[in-house]
């Protein structure tokens, strides 16, 4: 069962491509309360392809295609060569990044150096070397069938998982969502009560049968929206309380969907 | 290819906030108050209307405040602060290329993605979304950048509530002015592009565009300028290169160059690191005695020291300054200020209020009503960098970066003033005042939006 697993978890990139998620996530959510200019940095594009590049271990190889493609602009992978062959930065291990066809793609230290060092790492049979250095003649020979790690993995590795994180699960767009708590009971057979808080995002669209956050003369309130015949209504959810019907003449617009309602019990 | 910028500008940024969490002052007049409610620094468009201009003191323009009813705020940076960070966010879905240029304007830079624009937003008559009227009502032509640059202004007017002018232009420059055009005349409908104007038709927009108005022309230049016959952009555009060499120096050329169309002002994504630092507040009221005086300065090198190590700088000069209301004068005046250079630059906050403390003591004189005092800190240079002096005692000073590491962590969880320096006092009389500033809608949870349903 052990084996399965490491196969499974050796497949070029994956590891990274965890390890960048995650780190990209941290980003947004340290969010601490600096004036923007200081606290907005977007990163470049030579940033992005460095940091992912320097994730990359020892024993494993991302090809040019797929560094960008982490980066998010999965046709740009000649930039992410461009940039690769400026570096000189120790620290960033660019000799992992190989072309996708399987051979080398170049290197500013010189190609020999390149494969010198993949072996070192283990990711190079001295077999296949000939082929490597015969690049021109043997255009397609392969520098890596799978991936060869060196070392014994940790058995606990296979099973490492983040914590669950409610902001990844309830935030989709963290520029657009907004805190929102109520009070009173027009909604509670939606599950809205008295002193609920509510996740509310802008970004959707307020279509039909959502619950929204409305403003109707300048106050917020939360109701569900509803189309009849043309007709747009604010529905309540509480017998109690009366439909207001949307017209052309009223103060009123959708501020934003909600999305959770969170609940103390 | 050549360079094409598009200046995204906020309108009435802190004024727009404050409308975001409270509908009600939609289509009011709204002015929000600098830091101690001293003059007006953001007005809405119906306060624009009045004629109150921008900086003018809160008393002095009391009457016309209370007779038009408008409602004052006084400002409140951290929702702010969040509310541009928001904005910057959602701008960063369209480009990577984001100069973020101030707390409510960015410069994207469309240059390498000219192509997929042009193929993305295509002009069409049938469809609703992207007609466009002209400014006679006609349906005109609207170009790829101005279809753009709309969707643009609606997503983050949708997810942030924010409204925002975008100029797009081939240079920095006009697209700054091409922003101004558009502020100023509604019927652009938040949008101009000027990219791919001819140089007479670019001249008529110019033409509106007074001197004061351009990017990089002072409000020192620009009476010089008025004096030598120049009034509008125009004007400048087709000056004497040498003559404005000799008057304005390089500086002023590139502006003449960038309006008449070469891109002279580099695209700069990457934030320089800060060169220096500054504290400073005024008091909410007149400091007469020497402690208070301390403690205020004390609170302001707390404040910078944090700043500080957050960003991983250290400063080898200070200087602290003290002065009477400048407003006011009646009152006897008195201004005055001194610099140190630390025998060692340094983060610690130990070490700025000592010295701090120690100038306040050298350049105090009894007697003044002081109404402001700061620290700046200058030539701030990475951690890393340091150069230690022959005497120095490298021990200690591991020490002191693991107890002001401590001190941070703990002030960082706990919140603000966990741990506190004495010498900052703990009362504060002499606190800014904030008197009608509204809440922290994002950053607080006993602040958040309220609904009654």
């Amino acid at each position: 069962m052990h084996e399965i697993a490491r196969t499974k978890m050796c497949l070029p990139g994956e590891e990274v491509r965890q390890t960048y998620q995650k780190d990209k996530l941290d980003e947004i959510k340290t969010k601490n309360v600096r004036l923007p200019w200081e606290q907005v940095r977007i990163a470049t594009f030579r940033e992005k392809i460095h940091k992912i590049v320097r994730k990359i271990p020892a024993g494993q190889a991302l090809t040019y295609k797929q560094v960008a493609a982490f980066a998010g602009k999965p046709r740009a992978f000649r930039a992410v060569g461009n940039i690769l062959n400026q570096n000189y930065d120790p620290d960033i291990p660019c000799h992992r990044v190989v072309k996708s066809d399987g051979t080398l793609g170049g290197y500013n230290r010189g190609e020999a150096q390149k494969i010198k060092k993949l072996r070192q790492e283990a990711m190079v049979l001295p077999s296949q070397e000939d082929g490597l250095q015969n690049r021109k003649k043997f255009a397609k020979c392969p520098v890596f069938q799978s991936t060869v790690s060196a070392g014994f993995p940790s058995p606990a590795e296979d099973f490492i998982e983040e914590t669950l994180d409610l902001n990844e699960k309830c935030i989709k767009h963290p520029a657009a969502t907004f805190f929102v708590r109520v009070s009173g009971s027009s909604m509670i057979n939606a599950g809205i009560k008295n002193n609920d808080l509510l996740i509310v995002d802008r970004s959707i669209e307020p279509s039909n049968n959502k619950v929204v956050i409305a403003v109707i003369n300048g106050d917020f309130t939360v109701k569900r929206v509803e189309k009849i015949n043309e007709k747009v209504f604010l529905m309540p959810e509480n017998k109690n309380f009366k439909p207001i019907e949307i017209t052309e003449d009223m103060d009123c617009k959708i501020w934003g969907v909600v999305t959770h309602v969170i609940h103390s019990v | 290819m050549n360079d094409i910028f598009a200046l995204i500008d906020c309108n009435n940024f802190y004024v727009s906030c404050e409308r975001v969490f409270n509908p009600k002052l939609e289509n009011v007049p709204v002015a929000v108050l600098s830091n101690n409610d001293g003059v007006i620094i953001a007005r809405s468009n119906e306060v624009k209307k009045l004629g109150i201009k921008m900086g003018t003191p809160a008393f002095k323009c009391r009457d016309i405040i209370e007779k038009n009813n408008i409602k004052i705020f006084s400002s409140n940076y951290v929702l702010y602060g969040d509310m541009s960070s928001r904005v910057m966010m959602t701008l960063a879905q369209f480009t990577d290329d984001i100069e973020v240029y101030s707390i409510d304007e960015a410069f994207l830079s469309l240059k390498e993605r000219e192509d997929e624009i042009a193929q993305r937003f295509v002009f069409d008559e049938k469809n609703d979304e992207k007609k466009f009227k002209d400014r006679a009502g006609r349906i005109g032509m609207e170009t790829s950048f101005a279809l753009f640059g709309r969707e643009i202004r609606k997503t983050i007017k949708k997810w942030t509530g924010i409204p925002v002018s975008v100029g797009i232009a081939r240079t920095k420059t006009l697209s700054k002015i091409a922003n101004e055009l558009v502020k100023k005349d509604t019927e652009y409908n938040g949008v101009l592009d000027i990219s791919n104007l001819t140089d007479k038709q670019i001249d008529e927009y110019l033409e509106k565009i007074s001197i004061e108005d351009v990017w990089g022309i002072g409000f020192r230049t620009a009476p010089m300028l008025r004096a030598h016959g120049f009034y509008t952009a125009k004007d400048l555009k087709y000056v004497d290169d040498r003559w404005v060499r000799k008057l304005l120096h390089i500086t002023g050329l590139r502006t003449v160059h960038e309006l008449r169309g070469i891109s002279c002002i580099a695209f700069e994504n990457e934030r320089k690191p800060q060169q220096t630092l500054a504290s400073t507040r005024s008091f909410g009221r007149p400091i007469l005695s020497l402690k208070e005086l301390k403690e205020a300065v004390s609170t302001y090198a707390i404040q910078a020291a944090e700043r500080l190590r957050e960003q991983k700088l250290i400063a080898p000069f200070m200087n602290v300054f003290i002065h009477t209301n400048y407003f006011n004068e009646n009152q006897a005046r008195y201004n005055n200020s001194l610099g140190v250079q630390f025998s060692q630059p340094t983060n610690d906050t130990r070490v700025l209020i000592k010295e701090a403390c120690r100038i306040i003591d050298k350049i105090y004189k009894p007697g003044y009503l002081y109404k402001k005092a700061g620290i700046i800190l200058f030539n701030l240079m990475p951690e890393t960098q340091i150069q230690l002096n022959l005497f120095h005692a490298y021990e200690q000073d591991k020490k002191a970066a693991r107890l002001m590491k401590a001190v941070d962590k703990i002030n960082d969880q706990n919140g603000r003033n966990t741990i506190l320096f004495a010498a900052a006092g703990i009362k504060k009389p002499w606190k800014m005042n904030s008197r009608i500033v509204s809440k922290r809608y994002t950053t607080r949870w006993n602040e958040i939006i309220e609904a009654k349903i």
